[in-house]
């Protein structure tokens, strides 16, 4: 058995593995699924961290500027932060999406902005535009989970 | 300034861009996806739009 690459783009190649080209599942190793956590939670924790940490450079600086500007420009917006509302069923699930990008979900609400303003004209765009940069991250995660194990 | 039209156009372009960057592989074919969600998403807003309009009126 051969030590798996570090931060290398794949975990396995296409040729060493017989599996792929029968169209199994491609079994990894518990270091390698250990190796798979740590992209996802990077990819959690940072937008396109967790594809920089595999080695995909160009997409994952591509994911971490959109998804970043338009988190950002949702917060410009007078957009709101979600959060659980005690008797509002609807923004615990709000607040799964919005909690997917990760930590500038926590560093906004630390800084105590994303209470939004639902005077401003662009309120509900705001809103909008954080519930989707999280809702994208969570996408983002999922393809770096299969770019970690190598289906990508 | 608020320009409903440009928060829709740059929300789009965000959209089909991630989308485009992630489900295709080639770089050709990733643009090419990118443009179509982008379009598609705001060629339906501007279509729903034209909807209501004719049924509130």
């Amino acid at each position: 058995m051969t030590a798996p690459e570090k931060w290398g783009p794949k975990v396995s190649s296409p040729d060493s593995d017989s599996s792929q080209s029968t169209g199994e599942a491609v079994e990894a190793s518990p270091v390698d699924m250990i190796r798979v956590l740590v992209i996802c939670v990077l990819g959690w924790a940072m937008p396109g961290l967790g594809h920089l940490a595999s080695g995909r450079i160009l997409r994952g600086t591509l994911f971490a500027v959109i998804i970043l500007t338009l988190f950002v420009t949702g917060i410009a917006l007078d957009g709101k932060i979600y959060e659980p509302e005690r008797g509002m069923p609807l923004s615990y699930l709000a607040t799964l999406g919005s909690a997917g990008i990760g930590l500038p979900y926590m560093i906004v609400r630390a800084l105590g902005f994303g209470d939004g303003d639902i005077r401003s004209g662009s309120f509900e765009y705001g809103n909008t535009f954080t519930l989707v940069a999280g809702l994208l991250n969570m996408l983002v995660i999922f393809d770096a989970y299969d770019v970690a194990l190598g289906r990508r | 300034m608020h320009s409903h039209f440009l928060y829709l156009c740059f929300f789009a372009v965000a959209v089909g861009v991630v989308l485009g960057a992630m489900l295709r592989s080639d770089r050709r074919e990733a643009i090419r996806l990118g443009i179509y969600i982008s379009l598609g998403l705001v060629g339906t807003a501007v279509a729903l739009a034209w909807v209501m309009y004719f049924l509130s009126s």
